[in-house]
Protein backbone atom coordinates (compact mmCIF):
# COMPACT_ATOMS: atom_id res chain seq x y z
CA UNK A 1 0.00 0.00 0.00
CA UNK A 2 2.85 2.30 0.96
CA UNK A 3 4.61 1.43 -2.29
CA UNK A 4 1.48 2.24 -4.27
CA UNK A 5 1.19 5.64 -2.57
CA UNK A 6 4.82 6.49 -3.37
CA UNK A 7 4.41 5.49 -7.04
CA UNK A 8 1.17 7.45 -7.30
CA UNK A 9 2.79 10.52 -5.75
CA UNK A 10 5.74 10.26 -8.14
CA UNK A 11 3.45 9.96 -11.14
CA UNK A 12 1.44 12.97 -9.99
CA UNK A 13 4.65 14.97 -9.57
CA UNK A 14 5.79 14.08 -13.09
CA UNK A 15 2.37 14.96 -14.51
CA UNK A 16 2.45 18.25 -12.64
CA UNK A 17 5.86 19.11 -14.03
CA UNK A 18 4.76 18.34 -17.58
CA UNK A 19 1.68 20.53 -17.26
CA UNK A 20 3.78 23.40 -15.92
CA UNK A 21 5.20 25.21 -18.95
CA UNK A 22 8.42 27.10 -18.31
CA UNK A 23 9.30 30.58 -19.48
CA UNK A 24 11.26 31.27 -22.66
CA UNK A 25 13.62 34.14 -23.46
CA UNK A 26 15.97 35.09 -26.30
CA UNK A 27 19.57 35.25 -25.08
CA UNK A 28 20.68 38.52 -26.72
CA UNK A 29 21.77 42.06 -25.91
CA UNK A 30 21.64 45.47 -27.57
CA UNK A 31 23.97 48.35 -28.32
CA UNK A 32 22.99 49.71 -24.91
CA UNK A 33 24.24 46.59 -23.11
CA UNK A 34 27.51 45.75 -24.82
CA UNK A 35 30.16 43.45 -23.40
CA UNK A 36 33.44 45.35 -23.14
CA UNK A 37 37.02 44.87 -22.01
CA UNK A 38 37.66 46.34 -18.57
CA UNK A 39 39.95 49.40 -18.51
CA UNK A 40 43.58 48.40 -18.20
CA UNK A 41 43.09 45.14 -20.09
CA UNK A 42 45.37 44.12 -22.97
CA UNK A 43 42.40 44.84 -25.29
CA UNK A 44 40.04 47.77 -25.27
CA UNK A 45 36.54 48.64 -26.41
CA UNK A 46 33.82 46.08 -27.09
CA UNK A 47 34.62 42.38 -27.20
CA UNK A 48 35.88 41.20 -30.57
CA UNK A 49 33.75 38.98 -32.81
CA UNK A 50 34.76 35.33 -32.67
CA UNK A 51 34.94 32.20 -30.59
CA UNK A 52 37.58 33.29 -28.10
CA UNK A 53 35.03 34.28 -25.47
CA UNK A 54 32.10 32.13 -24.38
CA UNK A 55 28.91 33.50 -22.87
CA UNK A 56 26.26 31.68 -20.86
CA UNK A 57 22.89 32.71 -19.46
CA UNK A 58 22.19 32.07 -15.80
CA UNK A 59 18.68 31.98 -14.45
CA UNK A 60 16.83 31.90 -11.14
CA UNK A 61 13.21 32.32 -10.04
CA UNK A 62 12.16 35.88 -9.19
CA UNK A 63 13.96 37.11 -6.08
CA UNK A 64 16.95 34.76 -6.47
CA UNK A 65 20.38 35.89 -5.30
CA UNK A 66 23.46 35.65 -7.52
CA UNK A 67 24.73 32.45 -5.89
CA UNK A 68 21.45 30.66 -6.53
CA UNK A 69 21.43 31.05 -10.31
CA UNK A 70 22.03 28.12 -12.64
CA UNK A 71 23.13 28.03 -16.27
CA UNK A 72 20.36 27.41 -18.79
CA UNK A 73 21.19 26.21 -22.28
CA UNK A 74 24.54 26.09 -23.99
CA UNK A 75 27.11 28.79 -24.52
CA UNK A 76 27.20 31.36 -27.29
CA UNK A 77 29.88 33.68 -28.69
CA UNK A 78 30.29 37.33 -29.64
CA UNK A 79 28.97 38.28 -33.08
CA UNK A 80 28.18 39.23 -35.73
CA UNK A 81 29.19 42.68 -34.44
CA UNK A 82 31.55 43.61 -31.60
CA UNK A 83 30.20 43.44 -28.09
CA UNK A 84 26.95 41.79 -29.13
CA UNK A 85 25.67 38.27 -28.64
CA UNK A 86 22.61 36.61 -30.12
CA UNK A 87 22.36 33.05 -28.84
CA UNK A 88 18.79 32.03 -29.66
CA UNK A 89 16.14 30.92 -27.19
CA UNK A 90 16.62 29.58 -23.69
CA UNK A 91 14.03 27.88 -21.48
CA UNK A 92 14.02 28.61 -17.77
CA UNK A 93 13.94 25.96 -15.08
CA UNK A 94 10.71 24.74 -13.54
CA UNK A 95 10.78 27.55 -10.96
CA UNK A 96 9.55 30.07 -13.53
CA UNK A 97 6.18 29.54 -15.16
CA UNK A 98 5.71 30.66 -18.77
CA UNK A 99 5.08 34.39 -18.77
CA UNK A 100 6.40 34.92 -15.25
CA UNK A 101 9.29 37.22 -14.34
CA UNK A 102 12.69 35.71 -13.57
CA UNK A 103 16.20 36.79 -12.62
CA UNK A 104 19.00 36.51 -15.17
CA UNK A 105 22.73 37.07 -15.35
CA UNK A 106 25.16 36.81 -18.27
CA UNK A 107 28.60 35.38 -17.62
CA UNK A 108 31.52 35.51 -20.04
CA UNK A 109 34.96 33.97 -20.04
CA UNK A 110 37.80 33.14 -22.40
CA UNK A 111 37.28 29.77 -24.06
CA UNK A 112 40.92 28.96 -23.29
CA UNK A 113 40.05 28.95 -19.57
CA UNK A 114 37.52 26.12 -19.78
CA UNK A 115 34.14 25.00 -21.00
CA UNK A 116 32.21 26.50 -18.09
CA UNK A 117 32.33 29.72 -16.10
CA UNK A 118 32.93 27.75 -12.90
CA UNK A 119 35.95 26.05 -14.47
CA UNK A 120 37.22 29.37 -15.79
CA UNK A 121 37.11 30.85 -12.28
CA UNK A 122 39.91 28.46 -11.29
CA UNK A 123 42.14 29.36 -14.25
CA UNK A 124 44.32 32.26 -15.34
CA UNK A 125 45.41 33.71 -18.61
CA UNK A 126 42.13 35.01 -20.02
CA UNK A 127 39.13 37.24 -19.60
CA UNK A 128 36.26 36.66 -17.20
CA UNK A 129 33.28 38.70 -16.07
CA UNK A 130 29.59 38.68 -15.23
CA UNK A 131 26.75 41.14 -15.66
CA UNK A 132 24.73 42.51 -12.76
CA UNK A 133 21.52 40.57 -12.11
CA UNK A 134 18.54 41.76 -14.11
CA UNK A 135 14.92 40.71 -14.35
CA UNK A 136 12.79 40.01 -17.39
CA UNK A 137 9.40 38.62 -18.17
CA UNK A 138 9.33 35.38 -20.16
CA UNK A 139 7.36 33.97 -23.07
CA UNK A 140 5.92 30.56 -23.85
CA UNK A 141 2.47 31.37 -22.50
CA UNK A 142 -0.69 29.67 -23.75
CA UNK A 143 -1.58 27.62 -26.79
CA UNK A 144 -0.30 28.53 -29.29
CA UNK A 145 2.59 29.70 -27.17
CA UNK A 146 3.68 33.31 -27.12
CA UNK A 147 7.14 34.02 -28.52
CA UNK A 148 10.21 34.08 -26.29
CA UNK A 149 10.88 37.49 -24.73
CA UNK A 150 14.12 39.11 -26.00
CA UNK A 151 16.53 39.94 -23.17
CA UNK A 152 17.96 42.78 -25.30
CA UNK A 153 15.45 45.13 -23.67
CA UNK A 154 16.55 44.37 -20.10
CA UNK A 155 20.09 42.96 -20.30
CA UNK A 156 22.80 45.02 -18.59
CA UNK A 157 26.19 45.63 -20.18
CA UNK A 158 29.32 44.55 -18.36
CA UNK A 159 33.09 44.32 -18.71
CA UNK A 160 35.39 41.32 -18.63
CA UNK A 161 38.62 41.55 -16.69
CA UNK A 162 41.91 40.00 -17.73
CA UNK A 163 43.33 37.48 -15.26
CA UNK A 164 47.05 37.24 -15.99
CA UNK A 165 49.08 34.06 -15.62
CA UNK A 166 51.52 34.58 -12.74
CA UNK A 167 55.02 35.00 -14.13
CA UNK A 168 57.72 32.45 -13.13
CA UNK A 169 59.43 35.16 -11.10
CA UNK A 170 56.25 35.83 -9.16
CA UNK A 171 55.77 32.10 -8.53
CA UNK A 172 59.36 31.73 -7.36
CA UNK A 173 58.97 34.70 -5.01
CA UNK A 174 55.79 33.17 -3.64
CA UNK A 175 57.51 29.85 -3.02
CA UNK A 176 60.42 31.60 -1.31
CA UNK A 177 58.00 33.50 0.89
CA UNK A 178 56.12 30.33 1.80
CA UNK A 179 59.38 28.52 2.60
CA UNK A 180 60.52 31.40 4.77
CA UNK A 181 57.25 31.36 6.64
CA UNK A 182 57.51 27.62 7.24
CA UNK A 183 61.09 27.92 8.49
CA UNK A 184 60.10 30.74 10.82
CA UNK A 185 57.21 28.71 12.23
CA UNK A 186 59.56 25.74 12.76
CA UNK A 187 62.07 27.90 14.64
CA UNK A 188 59.36 29.32 16.83
CA UNK B 1 -9.22 44.06 -54.80
CA UNK B 2 -7.48 47.35 -54.07
CA UNK B 3 -4.24 45.45 -53.48
CA UNK B 4 -4.59 43.78 -56.85
CA UNK B 5 -5.12 47.14 -58.52
CA UNK B 6 -2.10 48.62 -56.78
CA UNK B 7 0.05 45.70 -57.72
CA UNK B 8 -1.09 45.79 -61.30
CA UNK B 9 -0.29 49.49 -61.42
CA UNK B 10 3.13 48.82 -59.96
CA UNK B 11 3.68 46.01 -62.44
CA UNK B 12 2.59 48.13 -65.38
CA UNK B 13 4.80 50.96 -64.14
CA UNK B 14 7.78 48.68 -63.79
CA UNK B 15 7.25 47.13 -67.22
CA UNK B 16 6.76 50.59 -68.73
CA UNK B 17 10.00 51.85 -67.27
CA UNK B 18 11.83 48.81 -68.54
CA UNK B 19 10.35 49.24 -71.99
CA UNK B 20 11.29 52.91 -72.18
CA UNK B 21 14.79 52.33 -70.94
CA UNK B 22 15.98 49.14 -72.58
CA UNK B 23 13.14 47.81 -74.67
CA UNK B 24 12.88 44.79 -72.39
CA UNK B 25 9.40 43.42 -71.87
CA UNK B 26 8.30 41.37 -68.93
CA UNK B 27 5.16 39.42 -68.23
CA UNK B 28 6.04 39.23 -64.57
CA UNK B 29 4.36 41.45 -62.02
CA UNK B 30 6.97 43.15 -59.94
CA UNK B 31 6.08 45.39 -57.09
CA UNK B 32 6.47 46.06 -53.43
CA UNK B 33 4.43 45.72 -50.29
CA UNK B 34 4.82 48.03 -47.32
CA UNK B 35 3.93 46.40 -44.06
CA UNK B 36 3.50 48.90 -41.24
CA UNK B 37 4.26 47.62 -37.75
CA UNK B 38 3.04 50.53 -35.69
CA UNK B 39 3.57 48.98 -32.28
CA UNK B 40 6.98 47.95 -30.94
CA UNK B 41 6.94 44.29 -29.99
CA UNK B 42 5.69 41.17 -31.71
CA UNK B 43 3.88 40.82 -35.03
CA UNK B 44 3.00 37.85 -37.22
CA UNK B 45 4.02 38.27 -40.83
CA UNK B 46 4.60 36.24 -43.97
CA UNK B 47 6.43 36.89 -47.20
CA UNK B 48 3.93 38.03 -49.85
CA UNK B 49 6.35 38.32 -52.80
CA UNK B 50 8.95 36.24 -54.57
CA UNK B 51 12.35 37.80 -53.91
CA UNK B 52 15.69 36.75 -55.42
CA UNK B 53 15.90 34.04 -52.75
CA UNK B 54 13.83 33.07 -49.72
CA UNK B 55 16.58 34.25 -47.39
CA UNK B 56 15.79 37.00 -44.90
CA UNK B 57 18.31 39.45 -46.39
CA UNK B 58 16.38 39.31 -49.66
CA UNK B 59 12.87 39.14 -48.20
CA UNK B 60 13.29 41.84 -45.52
CA UNK B 61 16.44 43.77 -46.43
CA UNK B 62 15.83 46.49 -43.85
CA UNK B 63 14.53 46.29 -40.30
CA UNK B 64 15.17 48.13 -37.05
CA UNK B 65 18.40 47.21 -35.25
CA UNK B 66 17.73 44.30 -32.89
CA UNK B 67 14.68 42.96 -34.74
CA UNK B 68 14.18 39.22 -34.30
CA UNK B 69 12.55 36.50 -36.40
CA UNK B 70 10.88 33.52 -34.72
CA UNK B 71 10.15 30.53 -36.93
CA UNK B 72 7.87 27.73 -35.82
CA UNK B 73 8.38 24.18 -37.06
CA UNK B 74 7.46 20.77 -35.74
CA UNK B 75 5.08 22.23 -33.18
CA UNK B 76 7.62 24.48 -31.48
CA UNK B 77 9.53 27.69 -31.96
CA UNK B 78 12.99 27.18 -33.38
CA UNK B 79 15.81 27.77 -30.86
CA UNK B 80 17.61 29.77 -33.56
CA UNK B 81 16.35 33.36 -33.65
CA UNK B 82 17.80 35.45 -36.51
CA UNK B 83 18.58 39.01 -35.43
CA UNK B 84 18.97 42.12 -37.58
CA UNK B 85 22.23 44.03 -37.19
CA UNK B 86 22.59 47.36 -39.01
CA UNK B 87 25.35 47.11 -41.58
CA UNK B 88 25.35 43.33 -41.40
CA UNK B 89 21.79 42.21 -42.07
CA UNK B 90 20.16 39.13 -40.61
CA UNK B 91 22.29 36.76 -38.58
CA UNK B 92 21.81 33.96 -39.38
CA UNK B 93 20.40 34.69 -42.83
CA UNK B 94 17.73 32.00 -42.56
CA UNK B 95 15.23 31.11 -45.26
CA UNK B 96 11.49 31.62 -44.94
CA UNK B 97 9.62 29.35 -47.32
CA UNK B 98 6.74 30.70 -49.42
CA UNK B 99 3.56 30.40 -47.37
CA UNK B 100 5.43 30.17 -44.10
CA UNK B 101 4.55 32.69 -41.43
CA UNK B 102 6.84 33.94 -38.68
CA UNK B 103 6.79 36.15 -35.64
CA UNK B 104 8.87 39.29 -35.95
CA UNK B 105 9.92 41.34 -32.93
CA UNK B 106 10.64 45.01 -33.62
CA UNK B 107 12.08 47.18 -30.83
CA UNK B 108 10.61 50.29 -32.46
CA UNK B 109 7.77 51.02 -34.91
CA UNK B 110 8.77 50.10 -38.44
CA UNK B 111 7.56 49.72 -41.99
CA UNK B 112 8.90 46.62 -43.67
CA UNK B 113 9.17 46.77 -47.43
CA UNK B 114 8.92 43.51 -49.30
CA UNK B 115 10.14 43.74 -52.89
CA UNK B 116 9.69 41.07 -55.51
CA UNK B 117 7.52 39.36 -57.99
CA UNK B 118 3.91 38.35 -57.42
CA UNK B 119 3.64 34.59 -57.32
CA UNK B 120 1.18 33.41 -59.93
CA UNK B 121 -0.10 30.17 -61.36
CA UNK B 122 -1.78 27.03 -60.20
CA UNK B 123 1.14 25.57 -58.33
CA UNK B 124 1.09 27.79 -55.26
CA UNK B 125 0.91 25.11 -52.63
CA UNK B 126 1.58 25.41 -48.93
CA UNK B 127 1.71 22.36 -46.71
CA UNK B 128 -0.13 22.68 -43.41
CA UNK B 129 0.94 19.98 -40.95
CA UNK B 130 -1.33 18.62 -38.25
CA UNK B 131 -1.13 20.57 -35.04
CA UNK B 132 0.13 24.13 -34.85
CA UNK B 133 1.95 25.94 -37.65
CA UNK B 134 2.33 29.57 -38.76
CA UNK B 135 1.22 30.23 -42.30
CA UNK B 136 0.45 33.16 -44.59
CA UNK B 137 -0.78 33.83 -48.09
CA UNK B 138 1.82 33.38 -50.81
CA UNK B 139 0.24 36.27 -52.70
CA UNK B 140 -0.20 39.87 -51.54
CA UNK B 141 -3.93 39.86 -51.04
CA UNK B 142 -6.14 41.06 -48.21
CA UNK B 143 -9.09 38.71 -48.07
CA UNK B 144 -11.11 36.37 -45.90
CA UNK B 145 -9.85 32.90 -45.04
CA UNK B 146 -12.30 31.34 -47.47
CA UNK B 147 -11.42 33.77 -50.29
CA UNK B 148 -7.74 33.00 -49.74
CA UNK B 149 -8.61 29.31 -50.01
CA UNK B 150 -7.28 28.37 -46.57
CA UNK B 151 -8.21 24.69 -46.30
CA UNK B 152 -9.79 23.28 -43.19
CA UNK B 153 -11.36 20.25 -41.60
CA UNK B 154 -13.85 20.03 -38.79
CA UNK B 155 -12.29 21.54 -35.67
CA UNK B 156 -9.40 23.33 -37.35
CA UNK B 157 -8.64 26.72 -35.81
CA UNK B 158 -6.98 29.94 -36.92
CA UNK B 159 -5.34 32.34 -34.47
CA UNK B 160 -4.67 35.82 -35.79
CA UNK B 161 -2.41 38.33 -34.04
CA UNK B 162 -3.45 41.71 -32.73
CA UNK B 163 -0.31 43.81 -33.16
CA UNK B 164 -1.74 46.81 -31.34
CA UNK B 165 -2.85 44.70 -28.38
CA UNK B 166 0.26 42.48 -28.48
CA UNK B 167 -1.71 39.27 -28.15
CA UNK B 168 -3.75 36.76 -30.10
CA UNK B 169 -7.10 38.11 -31.28
CA UNK B 170 -9.98 37.11 -29.05
CA UNK B 171 -11.89 35.78 -32.06
CA UNK B 172 -10.67 32.35 -33.11
CA UNK B 173 -12.17 31.22 -36.44
CA UNK B 174 -13.07 27.53 -36.50
CA UNK B 175 -13.73 25.33 -39.50
CA UNK B 176 -17.06 23.51 -39.53
CA UNK B 177 -17.77 20.87 -42.14
CA UNK B 178 -20.53 22.13 -44.44
CA UNK B 179 -20.09 25.69 -43.21
CA UNK B 180 -16.44 26.61 -43.60
CA UNK B 181 -14.59 29.15 -41.47
CA UNK B 182 -16.72 30.73 -38.79
CA UNK B 183 -16.24 33.62 -38.43
CA UNK B 184 -14.61 34.07 -41.82
CA UNK B 185 -11.86 36.38 -40.59
CA UNK B 186 -10.01 38.76 -42.89
CA UNK B 187 -6.27 38.37 -43.21
CA UNK B 188 -4.21 41.41 -44.18
CA UNK B 189 -1.49 41.58 -46.83
CA UNK B 190 1.72 39.99 -45.51
CA UNK B 191 -0.01 38.85 -42.32
CA UNK B 192 0.88 35.53 -40.75
CA UNK B 193 -1.47 33.47 -38.61
CA UNK B 194 -1.38 30.31 -36.54
CA UNK B 195 -3.29 27.33 -37.88
CA UNK B 196 -4.26 24.41 -35.68
CA UNK B 197 -5.06 21.57 -38.08
CA UNK B 198 -6.62 18.28 -37.01
CA UNK B 199 -4.88 16.56 -39.95
CA UNK B 200 -2.30 17.56 -42.59
CA UNK B 201 -3.73 19.81 -45.31
CA UNK B 202 -2.50 21.34 -48.54
CA UNK B 203 -3.31 24.98 -49.20
CA UNK B 204 -3.45 25.41 -52.99
CA UNK B 205 -3.91 28.74 -54.72
CA UNK B 206 -4.45 29.46 -58.37
CA UNK B 207 -3.66 33.13 -58.61
CA UNK B 208 -3.24 35.56 -61.45
CA UNK B 209 -3.06 39.34 -61.32
CA UNK B 210 -5.20 39.37 -64.50
CA UNK B 211 -8.16 37.65 -62.81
Amino acid sequence: MKKFSIVAAALLAIAGQKAFAQGTVVFNNSNASLVTYAPGSPDSGSLAVGNTVLLALYWGPAGSAAGALTQIGGTTTIGPVVGRYSGGTRTTGAGTAAGATAVFQVKAWSASMGATYEEALTRNGGYIGASPLFTSSTGGVGQPASAAVPLSATAVGFAVTFVPVPEPGTIALGLLGATALLLRRKKA
Amino acid sequence: MRTKTLLLSAAVGAVGLLAADAQVYSVNSVGYVNKALATPGFHMISNPLKAATDNLNDIIPNAPEGSLIYTFTGGAFSPTVPEYFTGVGWSPNSAIAPGEGVFIYVPSPATLTFVGEVRQGAALTTAIPSGFSIRGSQVPQQATLSALGVPGGDGDLVYTWDGAGQGYSATVPEFFTGVGWSPDATVGVADGFFVFAQAPRTWTRNFSVNN
